[in-house]
């Protein structure tokens, strides 16, 4: 093992879902301890921590894992939307890089309210007075100019929703384990045209966490181990910006480079590895659009194609490029600030080959990602 | 008397030139970038301090849209809008610019190309009896 690499040496998870009387705190240590227990270690040997979350509040982090054992160790909170997962792992990483840690843990953790997320964190209050404020309608715009430009179809939009809800029935994590029918999704209550309810991602609560630590510091055990090669955290440029600010967008489409393209180039080039490497992804599906535009953006075919690879079932378990196997955001809810380490836990567990019915036969290689509000975008790549 | 009507946005939406209502703006003097509203010090595209107030001239077409099913979350004092209520991005004919703004249209014409004119929408009555106005378009012949 080379002292330089970064391993993940355990991994843990509270499921995704709504438990009304379990508190942040008891989601995030049931993440962490499972973790720590993966790992074969104790909290004594953790040199850093960083907590991300979007709704809890301030030291939320110190809360959940001081009572742990108080070290004195840095615990720091985090928050970069959707991404704040990958703000956590991206600080954990540069950490134990410089050499200056050798185990950081990881935690994500989220409690959020049921319903469309209150308006007021992100939208003005003219755009509330207007109307304007609901979030779904920007993912909506996109998808139907993508359908005016490409073809592209409500059938192949379900599609994506068809496909993550039917993996999702083998994972423990997930808040629906129930497969949808095509004439069933297509069905579900329209709530921006054209995305209907049976293909929207649901805000909810959960927690996952990762121990990572430098190759010097790492056990050796019976299993393949899974480094982290690459990490990216980008925002989206201005023209490539659809989600904020949310009143305009610049018309200079030439210039529109995606926040996704960003981090997944530069998270590629840190690991030394293209598109094609990847066995396995787990993508921001905030809607069912949401995952076709990230097939087109990470490279997984040109743009104005991502709708052939569902209708060619290239990117189900089983085909040539899986993706969410997991169930995705569809399937598990979006607790913001636990989303990315999540992806990350199911993507150990398919390089591990322990991922039971859902395992991606031979997965060497995991690409997770995650983007959200004001552009907020983070890539991590793992290998065996 | 009532005291004249007033915009809900008075950075983006603003008694125009010659009567009426206008959308307004900034331009980059540096890099010719187009931003909707005024609350832009440096130019969010090239960094650079040099905007320059801009009105636009309210015209443009539908670049993409989509269909409000539900009621808007969010404490307002205007009424919801009258569902189902198409939202759009609305690409202006006067700049590189897309700005995000409801229809007074019925779904049912809504297209990808339809030419469409700023018509604000009477949101409220100010406590001090001022209507308050916001930003609206409406289906326009061309």
């Amino acid at each position: 093992m080379n002292p330089d690499d970064i391993v993940v040496a355990g991994v843990g998870m509270h499921p995704f879902g709504r438990f009304d009387r379990v508190t942040p705190v008891q989601l995030g240590q049931t993440a962490v301890i499972a973790a720590l227990r993966d790992a074969g270690m104790r909290w004594n040997e953790v040199d850093a921590a960083y907590f991300s979350s979007m709704y809890l509040p301030a030291t939320s982090g110190a809360r959940t894992l001081k009572p742990l054992g108080a070290t004195g160790i840095p615990i720091s909170d985090v928050e970069a939307a959707c991404a704040s997962g990958g703000v956590a792992v991206k600080q954990a990483l540069m950490g134990l890089r410089s050499g200056e840690y050798g185990c950081v843990a990881v935690v994500g953790a989220e409690k959020m309210p049921r319903g469309f997320m209150d308006p007021r964190a992100i939208f003005d209050p003219w755009q509330i007075e207007m109307g304007t404020d609901v979030n779904p309608g920007y993912w909506a715009m996109r998808a139907i100019r993508h359908m005016h430009d490409h073809g592209t179809t409500e059938e192949q939009i379900a599609g994506v929703a068809v496909k993550n809800h039917r993996h999702s029935v083998h994972n423990e994590f997930a808040m629906y384990r129930k497969e949808f029918s095509l004439g069933e999704v297509l069905g579900s209550k329209l709530v921006c045209d054209p995305i209907r309810l049976l293909e929207i991602c649901a805000p909810n609560e959960g927690a996952a966490a990762l121990i990572l630590v430098r190759g010097d510091r790492y056990a050796r055990d019976d299993r393949a181990p899974v480094r982290i090669a690459g990490c990216a955290q980008v925002l989206a440029e201005f023209s490539a910006d659809w989600r904020a600010p949310m009143h305009s967008l610049s018309a200079r489409d030439a210039e529109r480079v995606p926040p996704t393209t960003r981090a997944a180039r530069a998270a590629f080039e840190q690991a030394g590895l293209g598109v094609e490497d990847v066995s396995c992804f787990e993508v921001q599906d905030t809607d069912g659009f949401s995952e076709l535009e990230a097939y087109e953006h990470l490279g997984l075919c040109e743009v104005g194609e991502s709708g052939r690879l569902i209708d060619a079932r290239v990117t189900e378990l089983g085909g040539a490029r899986p993706v969410n196997v997991s169930g995705g955001l569809i399937s598990k809810g979006e607790p913001v600030g636990a989303s990315h380490l999540g992806q990350i836990v199911e993507l150990v567990g398919q390089l591990r080959g322990t991922a039971g019915p859902r395992q991606v036969e031979g997965a060497r290689v995991g690409l997770a990602h995650v983007l959200g509000a004001a552009g907020n975008c983070a890539v991590t790549i793992v290998r065996r | 008397m009532s005291p004249p009507a007033r915009s809900v946005a008075p950075d983006f939406l603003a008694p125009g030139p010659g009567g009426g209502w206008c959308l307004t703006g900034r331009r980059c003097t540096a890099c010719t970038e187009v931003l909707f509203g005024r609350q832009d010090r440096f130019c969010p595209a090239c960094g650079a301090e040099s905007l320059t107030d801009v009105e636009f001239g309210g015209r443009g077409a539908v670049w993409s849209y989509t269909v409000l099913r539900n009621p808007p979350p969010g404490p307002r004092r205007a009424d919801d809008p009258e569902l189902p209520c198409p939202l759009a991005l609305v690409e202006l004919d006067d700049a590189a610019l897309r700005v995000s703004v409801p229809l007074a249209v019925p779904v049912e014409r809504v297209r990808i190309g339809l030419p469409v004119q700023l018509d604000p929408r009477p949101l409220y009555v100010d406590d001090d009896g001022a209507q308050v106005v916001g930003i609206r378009f409406r289906e326009v012949d061309r």
